[in-house]
Order: C-alpha cells, then structure tokens, then sequence
C-alpha cells in the first residue's frame, strides 16, 4: 500500500499551499463588512489559488453579482442539485471546464461562485474551492448576524431615542447610555447633580429612587430605577422638565376653586338676602300689629344685612378691578394711629358679638404714610373681621390685638390672635383668591375668600408687604408693613 | 484469541489492487479526474457498478453521466472513490461462502451508518463529509472479521444478542472475545487504511478513550451514525440492546434534540432513495 493513504493533509508542498491561501484569505477578509465585498475577497483568493479563465458571481437567486456573464439557465438543474446536495461540481463544457461552487453554511445559500478553467480540475482545486466557499460562507453568515444585531441595536435605539421621557443609564463607570431626548435636553447642572446622585443611591441600596428639583422657576422630576444587566447593576434615570404639568395642576386647581368660590358667593349672598326678604315680608304683612320697637328692630337687622351685601359686592367689584388690573389707589398723607382706631372701633361690636376682644396698643405717637385711607382701612377691617370670624370657640378670653411700631422706612402693623391658626402647608396659599383654609363646602364660617387676596394687592399697591406667622391651634399674627412714603402705584 | 483472529485476517478477501490505487489517487492534490478514471477501468465490473451506481437516486444528479472522468467531475473524487469502497465492501461481506447470518442486515447497517453519519457532518458544518460517509460505511467491520474466522460462532453470538435483547459488544465481552471494535482495528491497519478509518472503528462504542483529539469529531460523528442508523432500523447490526448516545460525543459536536431530530429526517429521505445501493 501507499504511505501516501494515511497522508492527513497532503504533502509538505501543499499544505505549504494550503498555509499561503489561508493567509490571503484571512488578509482578503480582514477588511470585509458587506456582503458583497466578501464575495468580491472570495473571488480574489480563488484566482490567486486556481488557474481560471474566468470567473463569476451570482446571488442566491442565480443573478449575477459580478464577473463575467455566463449563460447561467445552461447550468440551473446543476446548480439546484448543488443547493440541495450542499456541494460543488464540475462540467465539461465544449473545451473548457466549468465549475459550479455554492457558498453556503448548513441551510443558508449566500450566492454561487461559476467559474470557467482551461483544464480539468485536479482533486485539489476542487478541495480549494470547497474550502473557500466554505470559509466564505461563515464570514458571510458573520456580516448577516452581525447586520441583524445592528438592526436590532437600531431599532432598539430608535424606540429609546422616540420616546418622550430623556433617559440616560448609569454603572459604575458612569454614564454607558444617554438617548437623543436626553442630549437634546441639555438639562441644567443643578438637575444633573440630583439625577447623578439619586442614580448612585439606586446602585448602593438597589432600589427605586424619586426627587424633583426647582431651578429658575422650572421643575424638574426625576425618577431612577436599578436596571439589572447579566450580572452587573445599572441605574436607570429618567429626567423631565414638569413646569407645564405643574402649571396645568395649577391651573386646574384654580379652576376647582372658582367653581368653589361661585357656590360660595352664593351662599354668601343668599344669607343676608333671605334675610332682608324674610323681614321686609314680616313687616309688610304685619305692619298695623307691630310695635316701634320691634320695628326699628327689624329695620334695623334689614340695614345691617344690606350693609353686608353691599360689603360683599364691594369685595366682588375690588377683586373684579383686580382682575383688570385697574383697582386704584388715591394717596394723600394718612395718619395709621387713627386709622387703626377707627377700624377697631368699627369692628368691635362684631368682636363682642362673637366674644373677641380689640385692642389696639401702638408703639408710636406718630405715623405718618402716603397712601389710600380707604384701602388701608379696608386691609386692616379685614384682617380683624378675619380674627374674629376665625377665633376658637372653646377659648375663654378670645382677642384680637393691633400693634404699630416704626421698623425702617416705614411701619409695621400686627394683627395678632388666638384663634384656630393656620396649618403650616396654608401659610403660602392664603394669599391666593379663592382660597379658604376650609375650602371644603362647610359654610362654618362665613365669607368670600377674596379678602386676603384683595388685601395683599392693596399693600403691595403701597410698595408694602404682608405675610404671616401662626401655629395651628395656637392663634396667627399677621404682618402689615407700609413704606413712609411711596410713589409708584 | 486476538492472535488467531489476526493470523486469520490475512485469508481475508484484502482491498485488490484497483480499490487500493483508487483510494490513493482520491488523496493526492495534483490527481485529475482522468487519473481516477484510468484507474477504475482496469477492474471492468467495478467500473460498471461505479457508473451505474453514479447515476442512481441516490445522487439524484440531473443530468445523465456517461463516462466515469464524468462521474469524478461532477460527483467530486471522494465521493467516487466512495462508491468503489462501497462496492468493495459489498462484496467482502457477500463473497464469504461459510456465512450463516444474514449479511443484507449487516450491509444495511453499514450502508445507514455510513449515510446518518454523513447526515450528522452536514448538519453540525463538517466540510469532509465524504470521509465520514467511509468511516460509518466501515466501522463494523470487525464483524464481518467474525463472520469469515468463526461463522458459526458468530451465527450463536447474533442469537444471544437477538434473545437476549443485549448489544453484541457486551456478548463479545461476555464470551471473553476481543471486540468487533479492536477485530476491525487490527484489519484496517493491516490493509494500512487512513488513521480516520481506524480510530472510527476502534472507538465507536468508545469515544471517550480515544486516544487523539484530532479526530474526536469525526469519531463522534461516527458514533451518532451508529446509533441512530441503529434506531432508524432495530437490530440490523446485529445488536439488540438500548442504543447508548456517548455524552462524550453529545458534548463534542455540540448535539441538541433539534438537531437530532432534524438529522434523523434528513437521513431518513437519503435512505428512501438509497434503494440501488441496497444490491451492487
């Protein structure tokens, strides 16, 4: 027998060959990343290992890539048979030979390889271009996982860059993902702090972390969750910039309120007109059974009661003007001193009907500001009718106190009580219109939930300020400063 | 034991001349498709089969082949050089007069082998899949050894097999014989067969004690074959016992159900059109 049997690889020589074509097929292919490059390599190496005459291209569906034309319908019973046998073969055809190579892996068909030789093939040319085709074929099958896998990994990344939300990823090292919406944002480095720091927070304790951020009148929400890749954790932050939803809150809430406000005005303008109604029928029916003093009596309920009505249209009108922007203020030189004891001295028998005492102690003899008598009296009638209208029921000795001091340029007046107080979350909102500490439909205590507001527009009209300080339960003390004098207005 | 069936190996029918000369040609790089034709032609009756069997079903080429440098150009040299092993097996196992078993199992198994196995190396993207369309064709030759040294002894042996539902490697081992796998080694080193062919013979019950790694795919391939060719038609090769899967071989190519599955309908189509090669 020959030795040559049990050769594994050919002689020295060829396996030397054999090393060569490898070489430039490595070489051919280190650069592919189409499809059709690759097939173009294929064709390169193979010329380079065998003697052709001319060679060409096809796609899986038998139509020509590249190279020379072929009549391609004289060889598709063979290249069929070729397809489904996965394996190549070789035709006499007049006086050359043609040669019909698949480049296929398993199943998968990437094209044809025709090629034309001047001689019969030897055993070795036809190993070669099996081998290559072959070869080919997984670098082929490699650019199609590796395209799909680009595909996925774009279509991935075009539903994270569409969506709404600006989302970025967070390790270890940093940041490893940002979407489009995320870079466009630009958020402000203020925001970034907080987004990076709740991140890190998600990474240590491996839970969900929330937080909002207010930054040059913007807020801004922030919501990471851990993000569980393989074996390592990522953080998983959205960022959003929620100013219009917090104003659509707002907004919403403003609208709830008016709704509120016209129950309210309502109830607020039936009481006193039932009233007036119940009387002005009483005396029409009865008029020759009535004494004068009863009389006088019910008169007299029917002016106070038109008093009020006309106080709460008074109120209805500022606040409209208000609205407008066209509540006006008429200045001339008015004396607080007595300015306040007038008001208390109004307010004190609504005090003694509801048990509250008024006092005034001012800590100056003089005090003199520019401003509207009228309106500043108005501030301070409703500020006590508030301390009074708001005191605790349980209380003993229920009061109300005015103070007046010099503080600046100007005076501070306090209106202090022990009433109910205001809640610590109120304190900002009691300012606003149609706000009621008790918004809820309760009608426990009488009014329009304008006041303040009108009140706060009026001071700040001066160049003043309000504000106030309470404890719930304990009793408020309201804040009035009013500058000496002030032109604006 | 062994030495008699050694010294016996050597009244063996042995490859002739042509079967040998074609088999060297098939390996040699500059060997044109004439070369493989020269060869076949001096032995006219396997030249005659090897035609015929070109052109039959099972190739299923699509056009008709008329010359055998044709056959080797269009069927490709080791699978030429394939047909004319086949045939020469074929008649290895048929020509022996003492014979008491019923050798068309035997070639049968050894023809599915040879098949599945091939099957197994195109699904798994084995390139030479004809190399191991040979050493499936191959692997049990140790007991058509037995059939020619002990004919009766062997003709007892397929019984206790078939009786005793037990695979003819655990009877060898049990009457104390050498086994088919070592019996067809020591045949196909004496004819200086390829190392593939040995190595797949002496460890297809064996995989893991194969000795180089260098052929452990294919060997495994081999195994997978045998095993299924085995299931596709019970007892064929004489054995009876549950067909054993290596997990050696299982973990070597990487084998999943799927693909097990879909190597087993494959081969099952290729089988359906093998029908010629039945009787050559």
């Amino acid at each position: 027998m020959e030795n040559v049997v049990r050769d594994r690889g050919g002689s020295a020589t060829s396996s030397g060959k054999l090393l060569t074509l490898l070489s430039l097929f490595v070489m051919e292919f280190s650069g592919v990343r189409e499809e059709d490059e690759a097939l173009k390599a294929l064709t390169s190496v193979l010329k380079r290992a065998v003697d052709v005459k001319g060679i060409s291209l096809l796609d899986q569906d038998m139509k020509k890539v590249t190279g020379e034309d072929f009549d391609v319908q004289r060889y598709e019973d063979l290249m069929k048979w070729c397809k489904e046998n996965s394996v190549s073969t070789f035709v006499q055809d007049g006086d050359h030979f043609v040669g019909i190579v698949p480049v296929m892996k398993r199943e998968n068909l990437f094209g044809f390889i025709l090629v034309v030789l001047p001689n019969q093939p030897s055993l070795e040319e036809t190993e070669t271009f099996r081998i290559f085709s072959f070869l080919a074929a997984i670098v082929l099958e490699n650019i199609k996982l590796y395209k799909s896998l680009e595909e996925t990994y774009n279509y991935v990344s075009n539903i994270m860059n569409a969506l709404p939300e600006a989302i970025f990823v967070y390790g270890k090292d940093g940041v490893s993902f940002r979407n489009r919406r995320f870079i466009e944002a630009n958020f402000p480095d203020q925001v970034m702090r907080k987004a990076f720091q709740l991140s890190e927070e998600v990474l240590e304790l491996g839970k969900a972390r929330v937080g909002e951020v207010e930054f040059e009148r913007e807020y801004y929400s922030i919501v990471s969750q851990p993000l569980v890749y393989g074996e390592r954790v990522f953080a998983l932050t959205a960022v959003a910039n929620v100013t219009a939803t917090k104003e659509l809150e707002k907004l919403r809430q403003i609208d709830r309120m008016k709704t509120e406000f016209i129950a309210n005005i309502s109830h607020e303008l039936r009481t006193p007109l039932a009233a007036i109604k119940a009387y002005a029928e009483t005396l029409l029916n009865n008029l020759e059974e009535l004494d004068a003093e009863t009389l006088r009596e019910f008169v007299r309920i029917i002016l106070q009661q038109s008093d009020h009505l006309e106080k709460i249209l008074e109120e209805l009108l500022d606040f409209s003007s208000l609205e407008r922007k066209s509540l006006k203020v008429v200045k001339e030189e008015v004396d607080l001193c007595s300015m306040i004891e007038e008001a208390v001295d109004a307010m004190k028998e609504y005090g003694a009907s509801r048990g509250v005492e008024l006092y005034f102690e001012p800590g100056t003899d003089e005090a003199r500001v520019m401003g509207d008598p009228r309106r500043l009296k108005q501030v301070l009638l409703n500020l006590l009718s508030n301390a009074i209208k708001y005191s605790k029921e349980d209380e003993s000795e229920k009061f109300a106190r005015v103070t007046l001091e010099r503080n600046g340029n100007g005076y501070l007046i306090a209106v202090e009580d022990n009433g109910i107080g205001i809640p610590e979350s109120m304190k900002d909102k009691i300012f606003e219109k149609f706000f009621r500490v008790d918004s809820s439909l309760t009608y426990k205590v009488p009014g329009t939930g304008l006041g303040l507001t009108i009140a706060k527009e009026i001071v700040e009209m001066h160049g003043g300020k309000i504000w106030v300080e309470s404890e719930e339960g304990k009793g408020s003390k309201f804040f009035v400063w009013i500058p000496e004098g002030h032109d604006g207005g | 034991m062994l030495e008699k069936v050694i010294e016996s190996i050597e009244k063996l029918p042995s490859p002739s001349f042509v079967v040998q000369r074609i088999i060297s040609v098939c390996s040699k790089p500059d060997a044109s498709s004439e070369e493989v034709a020269r060869a076949l032609l001096m032995d006219a009756s396997l030249s005659a089969r090897v035609l015929r069997l070109a052109n039959s079903a099972y190739y299923g080429i699509p056009r008709k082949i008329t010359t055998l440098s044709e056959a080797v150009m269009i069927l490709g040299f080791k699978t030429v050089r394939n047909i004319a092993l086949s045939v020469f097996t074929y008649d290895m196992i048929f020509k022996n007069q003492e014979s008491v078993v019923d050798r068309k199992k035997l070639w049968a198994h050894f023809l599915y082998t040879a098949i599945v196995s091939e099957t197994v190396a195109e699904v798994v993207g084995y390139p030479l899949k004809e190399e191991v369309f040979v050493a499936g064709l191959l692997h049990d030759i140790g007991k058509v050894v037995y059939d020619y040294v002990f004919p009766k002894l062997f003709e007892t042996m397929v019984k206790i097999a078939e009786k005793g539902k037990m695979n003819m490697l655990d009877v060898e081992r049990e009457l104390g014989m050498p086994s088919h796998e070592l019996v067809g080694k020591k045949l196909l080193e004496s004819w200086n067969f390829p190392d593939l062919l040995v190595f797949s013979t002496a460890h297809h019950h064996s995989v893991e004690s194969l000795s180089s790694d260098f052929f452990l795919s294919q060997v495994s391939m081999v195994q997978l074959g045998d095993v299924l060719a085995n299931l596709i038609a019970r007892g064929r090769s004489f054995s009876w016992g549950d067909p054993i899967l290596s997990p050696t071989a299982m973990r070597t190519l990487k084998m999943k159900p799927r693909l097990i599955s879909k190597i087993l309908e494959r081969a099952k189509v290729k089988i359906s059109k093998a029908e010629e090669l039945m009787e050559i």
